[in-house]
C-alpha cells in the first residue's frame, strides 16, 4: 500500500463521514434545499472515490480505458452548482463577464488537460461541468452582495496567471520548466493557504453566515482545479486540501443551517 | 448467440393482451414494466454499437459504458412521463420501479437463455442482484426528481446530477462483480443493502416532504 492508497482510503474514509453527517443534518433541518443538495452531492463524490479504490485493488497497474469514476465528480460539481443557483438564492441580473470569466477559465483547463492526458471526450465533459460550478459559485457569490466588480478583478488576476504559466511549461523545458513547474505549486498552495486563512477568519468572526460557505465552496474549486494541475506527491497534498474543503463546506453548512 | 428480440416479443405478448383486460394502476404498472423491457432491448443495441465502434471489448464495454448507457434510457421514459403527465409522487416512484423491474426481468431472461439456469444458486444470486439493482437506481433517481420538484429547484443540471449518481453506483457494481472472489460477494450484496439504506433514508425525506 503506497502513500496514494492511504491518502485515497482516508479521502474515502472522511467522504463517507460527510455523508452520514449529512444525512442526519437532513433530518435535523426542515427541508433545507441546500443540505440535501449537499448530501446527494457528497454521496456521488465518495461513490466516485470507491471506484477509485476499487479499481485500484482489482486491476492494478492497468489504466481504464474509460474513467467512469469521474461520473461521480459530474454529480458533484453539478449538484452543487444546482444548490448555489436555486431559489431562493438571489441571482443578479448582469452577470455576464462572469459568466465569460468562467468559460474563458475552463476553457485554458480543457486544453491543459488534453494537452497532459490526450483525452478529448472526458476533458470537455468534465470541463463543461466545472465551467456550470464556477459559474454558479461565482453569480451566486455575486448574488450575496460579496463580489463586487474590484473583488471579480482580484479574482480574475489570480486565477489567469496560472492558467498562463501552466500553458507555458508546454514551450520551455529543462531548468526552466522545472523552475516555472514549482512557481505553479507555490502559487498554488499559497492560493490554498490565502483562502485557509481567509475562512478562518470569517467563521472566527461569525457575523457573516454564508460568506464562510462561499469561501469554503472556493477553496474547493481552487484546490480541485489545482489538484487536476499536479502531480505525484503534489496532487497528493492537492487531495488533502480537497478533503480539508469538504469537510469545511460541511462545517459551514451545519453553522448556517443553525442560524436559519 | 440469442435472438433478444423474439425473446422479448415472447414475453411481451401475453402482457400486452393482459393490458387489455386491467384497468387503472395495474394497466399503468404493465405498462412501464413493458416499457423497461424495450428499454433493455434498446439499451443493449446502443451498448453492442459502442462494443464495436469503440473497439474497447465486450468486457470492458459491460464494466464502463453499459452502466451509462443503462441508467441514461431508463431515465428517458421516466422523464417523458414526467414532463408529458406532471404526475404524483405515489405514480411516479411506481412508474420507475415497473421500468427497472422490466428492465431487470429482460436482462435476466436473456442471461439466463444465454448462461443456463442450471445452478440454482447462481440463478438466485442474480435475480436477488442484477434484479434489485435496477430497481435502486431508478428508485433513487425517481426520488431525488420528486425532491428537486418539491424543492423548486428541477433544472437541467439536478437532474443530470442525480442519473449520474446512478450511472456511477451502477458502474460501481459491474466493476465489482467483474471479478471473482470476495469483491463479487460485496457486489452481489450491494443492491440489497442500498435497497434498505435507500429505504430508511426515504422515510426520513417522506417524514420531511410530507410525500
Amino acid at each position: 500500500m503506497n502513500a496514494s492508497d492511504v491518502i485515497s482510503l482516508l479521502y474515502t474514509m472522511v467522504l463517507l463521514v460527510v455523508v452520514l453527517h449529512s444525512i442526519r443534518l437532513i433530518s435535523a433541518t426542515n427541508r433545507s434545499m441546500k443540505v440535501i443538495f449537499f448530501a446527494f452531492a457528497v454521496v456521488g463524490l465518495a461513490l466516485d472515490e470507491l471506484y477509485w479504490l476499487t479499481y485500484g485493488i482489482l486491476r492494478p497497474d492497468t489504466r481504464m480505458p474509460f474513467a467512469a469514476n469521474e461520473i461521480g465528480e459530474w454529480a458533484f460539481f453539478l449538484l452543487l452548482g444546482a444548490s448555489l443557483t436555486a431559489p431562493p438564492a438571489r441571482k443578479p441580473s448582469p452577470c455576464l463577464k462572469e459568466i465569460l470569466f468562467c468559460v474563458l477559465f475552463s476553457a485554458c483547463n480543457i486544453a491543459l488537460w488534453i494537452g497532459w492526458s490526450g483525452e478529448w471526450g472526458q476533458d470537455i465533459i468534465t470541463g463543461i461541468v466545472i465551467c456550470y460550478f464556477f459559474s454558479s459559485l461565482l453569480i451566486s457569490v455575486k448574488g450575496a452582495g460579496y463580489l463586487t466588480d474590484r473583488r471579480f478583478g482580484v479574482v480574475a488576476a489570480v486565477c489567469l496567471p496560472l492558467v498562463l504559466m501552466q500553458g507555458l511549461t508546454f514551450f520551455v523545458d529543462g531548468s526552466v520548466k522545472t523552475g516555472l513547474d514549482l512557481a505553479c505549486y507555490v502559487y498554488m498552495f499559497a492560493g490554498c493557504a490565502f483562502l485557509l486563512y481567509r475562512l478562518a477568519y470569517v467563521i472566527r468572526k461569525g457575523s457573516e453566515r454564508n460568506k464562510a460557505g462561499f469561501l469554503a465552496c472556493g477553496l474547493f474549486a481552487w484546490s480541485t482545479t489545482s489538484m487536476y494541475m499536479s502531480s505525484g506527491y503534489f496532487y497528493l497534498a492537492m487531495l488533502c486540501v480537497c478533503m480539508i474543503s469538504i469537510v469545511l463546506m460541511l462545517y459551514t453548512l451545519k453553522k448556517e443551517v443553525e442560524a436559519e | 448467440m440469442i435472438f433478444a428480440e423474439n425473446i422479448l416479443l415472447c414475453i411481451a405478448i401475453p402482457l400486452i393482451v393482459s393490458l387489455l383486460f386491467v384497468r387503472g394502476e395495474v394497466r399503468r404498472y404493465l405498462t412501464a414494466f413493458l416499457v423497461g423491457m424495450g428499454v433493455c432491448l434498446l439499451s443493449a443495441y446502443i451498448s453492442g454499437f459502442l462494443n464495436l465502434s469503440s473497439g474497447m471489448g465486450e468486457n470492458d464495454t459491460a464494466i464502463f459504458l453499459s452502466p451509462i448507457v443503462e441508467e441514461l434510457m431508463k431515465l428517458l421514459p421516466l422523464l417523458y412521463f414526467l414532463f408529458l403527465f406532471q404526475p404524483g409522487e405515489r405514480m411516479l416512484t411506481m412508474f420507475a420501479v415497473a421500468i427497472g423491474a422490466g428492465f431487470a426481468t429482460f436482462e435476466n431472461c436473456c442471461y439466463i437463455l444465454t448462461s443456463g439456469a442450471e445452478r440454482f444458486s447462481y440463478v438466485m444470486i442474480r435475480g436477488m442482484a442484477v434484479g434489485v439493482m435496477h430497481i435502486v437506481t431508478i428508485y433513487a433517481l425517481a426520488v431525488w426528481l420528486i425532491i428537486a420538484r418539491n424543492l423548486k429547484a428541477f433544472s437541467f443540471p439536478a437532474v443530470v446530477g442525480g442519473v449520474s449518481i446512478s450511472m456511477i453506483f451502477h458502474a460501481l457494481y459491474n466493476l465489482l462483480v467483474s471479478e471473482p472472489g470476495p469483491s463479487s460477494v460485496v457486489g452481489y450484496l450491494m443492491p440489497i443493502v442500498t435497497a434498505w439504506g435507500l429505504y430508511f433514508l426515504y422515510r426520513k425525506i417522506a417524514a420531511a416532504f410530507d410525500l
